[in-house]
């Protein structure tokens, strides 16, 4: 699937039907999800506040997604010399920057009534920072070069050795002590969460995956008229 | 559905969230709409300018 999406042409026609198929889909998840959420009831020890998970928790899969989508496509297009490749992960940067900000916010603000706190350098809230600044600094490093074929080969190198914290993310609940819960959704044993909380919860999150692969699709297509839009300006300057 | 005590805490998060989505659709859609009708006109362009050229 990926070397027949790999030629332009048929990314094109496929993210034509497949994009607002994906956005259909995660609106009606996310309007469950909505619905559920806010008939659940206050957890025990969280109160309402256990509604912020079901939109923090789902924003930080995406992001720690996102940055994964951002390492392929900078491999392929390293590696391989892909165009559609560099395009695809040009695209995804704000995305997964934006993604990632709103698993900052929403967990700060789950943590003040919670922890006591805004913020506390505990390694998870540190690593997700450090993911942040990781899509901040690929896009700044693709804006300050001019030459757009370096820009993304420097840009690419940024994103691979950045790969390294998604590992530290994951598992920085487990390896050091933090003040953040551990890992109760994806663990062995299943989730610790209680069903009433993993409905909403696994819909949410089923929507933002959704939604970051419709909007994703889209940036892909804006980002193949713009270098598309600059071969035929070059073109028509040489004439 | 008001939340108590936490509804400073928990409306916040969700009108941020609200906000960011619709930041990423409307900067995602308009970026694309943009570019491809910067594309469609290049192409008129460069078609008459064919013609033009032509003999």
């Amino acid at each position: 699937m990926f070397a027949a999406l790999a030629n332009p042409h048929r990314f094109m026609a496929f993210s034509r039907w497949a994009a607002p198929i994906l956005g259909v889909a995660a609106a009606l998840l996310i309007g469950a999800g909505l619905w559920f959420g806010f008939h659940a009831p206050e957890d025990y020890q969280q109160g309402a506040t256990v509604r912020i998970m079901f939109i923090h928790v789902p924003a930080a899969i995406t992001a720690e997604w996102a940055y994964a989508c951002l390492g392929g496509a900078s491999f392929f297009a390293l590696v391989f010399r892909h165009a559609l490749a560099d395009a695809a992960a040009r695209a995804v940067a704000p995305l997964g920057a934006a993604f990632t900000l709103l698993a900052l916010v929403t967990g700060s603000l789950w943590g003040r009534p919670m922890w006591g706190t805004w913020w506390v350098w505990d390694a998870r809230l540190t690593s997700v920072l450090v993911l942040f600044l990781l899509f901040v600094g690929y896009i700044a490093l693709r804006s300050a070069i001019d030459d757009e074929a370096r820009a993304g080969r420097a840009a690419a190198i940024l994103a691979l050795v950045g790969l390294i914290n998604l590992p530290i993310v994951k598992f920085s609940v487990d390896w050091w002590n933090s003040l953040h819960q551990g890992e109760s959704i994806f663990r062995p044993g299943g989730p610790t969460i209680a069903t009433v909380f993993l409905i909403p919860l696994g819909l949410m999150a089923g929507g933002y995956m959704f939604a970051f692969g419709a909007l994703w699709l889209v940036r892909i297509r804006a980002e193949v008229w713009r270098r598309r839009a600059l071969s035929l300006a070059v073109q028509a300057a040489a004439r | 559905m008001t939340e108590g005590k936490y509804a400073i805490f928990v409306w916040p998060a969700y009108a941020i969230s609200a906000l960011a989505f619709a930041w990423m659709l409307l900067d995602s859609l308009l970026s694309a709409r943009r570019w491809k009708r910067k594309v469609a006109a290049l192409e008129r362009d460069r078609e008459r300018g064919d013609q033009e050229g032509s003999p």
